[in-house]
């Protein structure tokens, strides 16, 4: 105790400030900031003293002192940053186009391509006819990325077909109770993609995996396998990413109806031969 | 005592090794539970030997005080014990203490004239292990004991009254170019005793917790610069999060959409917009 005790240390780390939860990781969760000092996460609530949790929080005067996460300039030009890079509906469909896409989904529960629908703000009728891929812009989707996993595609596919089509509540439920390291990975993924959902104002039980799949993700590192008999081998250590795209039911009800539209429209099967004839053809046999 | 070892040495020595042969519980060795003793003590059946006479001297110039006592007690004086080398003890220590008292250097000084000093000396601060009248020093490699005496002493007028040398052994490194394997030089640490204390004065806490920042913030950078595939855009949490920006859900649009779609300004949208009202007009009027 007598020389350089550093025992003052010791409280003056712990009471440092807790990292910014939203704002800084508003795509990714790291488990440390998720289980927030309870060993349980979410499951359980963990009760905080009523003192702490009421007394407010003031950022400290200094400006050096501040942590980035209370700097309001700094964060309002992330956030201007981070809106200039975000893919929206906005940036490929006119504002017309994407009011009147919402008016046939509040009509039908779900986009009807090429149907009337009536506005009541100018008591107009509209019949609103989008290509394939301005619908696939339009519907409400949230595309996830993970972060470098060190797994292989096999391995990743795996686990992938496993839930692919899932509701991603049900998907997270059975990759939970899966040994396999990738079930685990991709529930973290789901989880983020749970949370980004409900930031957009998407109801999070009617979300499901519409597509999930997995790529490499470059610059695997090579090893030499020194071998019997003067031989070599090569040892690859793969590196992987997820990525998958989470929509709502409306599009599950859109496929579906389309589907039905395709039948109908289909022309009976004809088992004989019903076009006509290719040659002139007279009123009378000859031979 | 095994069991077997009973019917080895008697009647049954012959059946003794066949694996199949049952003893009945006759034949069990007689041996009563509270007979047994397991984990015999293996000390106190040496012969315990008296102290010997030199183990509780205190005394400065031990061996005359042993030499007196072995006399006294009417025994031979170990040959140890024989020698006059007290004699010297005790001429070396009037000298000191005559050399302080006179301000003289106490040890014999060393005839090479240095007047400016090129070597760098270190002062560390203690390792827990030492007393506050230590002190250790890195210095080149080229020193010895005698240089660093001289050096203190007529440097700083400081008294080393023992010198001790720790060598830190060569330690294998990678070069980062080309994974080449080299050795780093060896550093070379000495110990003085001094004759009064020396603590060093405690680091403000400031700056240790501010350069324990700066060090996991750079640690932290590292690893974001080193990132590769999709980790380039995980958050690393450096410098309290100054780092990580806020990333906002995207919607996902494949290249070929892209292509179809065209990203458009929001001014080009409105203008299309206005330009087919425009057309719808001009077709119901007949222009």
């Amino acid at each position: 105790m007598l020389r350089n005790s550093f025992a003052w240390l010791k409280p003056a780390l712990v009471h440092r400030a807790p990292q910014p939860l939203l704002m800084s990781r508003a795509l990714h969760f790291s488990p440390r900031v998720l289980s927030g000092g309870s060993l349980f996460g979410d499951i359980t609530t963990q009760k905080q003293p009523e003192s702490a949790a009421s007394a407010p929080v003031d950022p400290p005067a200094d400006p050096k002192m501040m942590l980035p996460a209370d700097d309001a300039v700094l964060q309002k030009k992330y956030l201007q940053e981070a809106q200039k890079k975000q893919e929206t509906s906005a940036r490929y469909v006119s504002a017309e186009k994407r009011r009147l896409f919402d008016l046939n989904v509040a009509k039908n529960g779900f986009y009807k391509n090429n149907e009337i629908i009536y506005d009541k703000e100018n008591g107009k009728h509209y019949k609103l006819l989008l290509t394939d891929a301005e619908i696939e812009v339009l519907e409400p989707s949230v595309y996830i990325k993970s972060f470098r996993i060190q797994s292989s595609m096999k391995k990743a596919t795996l686990v992938n077909r496993f839930v692919r089509g899932y509701n991603v509540k049900n998907a997270i439920n059975q990759l939970h109770f899966s040994p396999k390291k990738m079930a685990t990975e991709l529930e973290k993924l789901l989880k983020t993609g749970l949370k980004l959902a409900s930031l957009q104002g998407m109801s999070e039980d009617l979300l499901y995996i519409h597509a999930l799949w997995v790529g490499p993700d470059g610059e695997w590192r090579k090893r030499i396998e020194w071998k019997g008999r003067g031989r070599v081998g090569m040892l690859r250590h793969r590196y992987v990413h997820l990525k998958a795209i989470l929509k709502l039911q409306q599009t599950r009800d859109r496929l579906a109806w389309e589907k039905e539209k395709k039948i109908e429209a289909t022309k009976p099967k004809t088992f004989l031969n019903n076009e006509p004839l290719n040659f002139t053809v007279h009123g009378v046999y000859k031979w | 005592m095994n069991s077997l070892g009973v019917f080895r040495r008697g009647p049954f020595a012959t059946f003794a090794r066949l694996a199949h042969h049952k003893v009945s519980s006759s034949q069990y060795p007689k041996v009563n539970v509270n007979d047994v003793v397991l984990d015999k003590p293996r000390f106190g059946f040496r012969k315990e030997r008296a102290p010997l006479l030199s183990a509780d001297v205190k005394e400065i110039f031990s061996q005359e005080a042993i030499k007196q006592k072995y006399i006294d007690a009417g025994k031979p004086v170990p040959i140890k014990y024989r020698v006059d080398g007290d004699k010297i003890a005790r001429r070396n220590f009037d000298s000191y203490q005559d050399l302080v008292a006179q301000g003289l250097p106490h040890f014999r000084v060393g005839e090479k004239e240095v007047y400016l000093p090129k070597a760098t000396i270190t002062l560390l601060r203690p390792k827990a292990k030492y007393t506050p009248y230590q002190a250790s020093f890195i210095v080149p490699r080229n020193f010895n004991k005698m240089d660093l005496r001289d050096y203190l002493w007529h440097v700083y007028g400081l008294r080393a009254l023992n010198v001790t040398v720790q060598l830190s052994p060569a330690t294998y490194a990678r070069r980062t170019e080309d994974n080449h394997r080299y050795r780093r030089s060896q550093v070379k640490y000495m110990t003085i005793d001094m004759e009064e204390p020396f603590v060093w004065p405690e680091i403000p806490e400031e700056s240790v917790l501010k350069s324990i920042k700066e060090r996991e913030g750079d640690t932290r950078l590292q690893i974001f610069n080193l990132a590769v595939g999709a980790d380039k855009e995980k958050p690393t949490g450096a410098y309290d999060g100054l780092m990580d920006k806020p990333r906002l859900p995207d919607i996902f649009v494949s290249k070929a959409n892209k292509k179809l779609m065209k990203l458009k300004s929001s001014r080009t949208i409105a203008k299309e917009d206005k330009q087919r009202e425009r057309d719808e007009i001009a077709k119901y009027l007949n222009l």
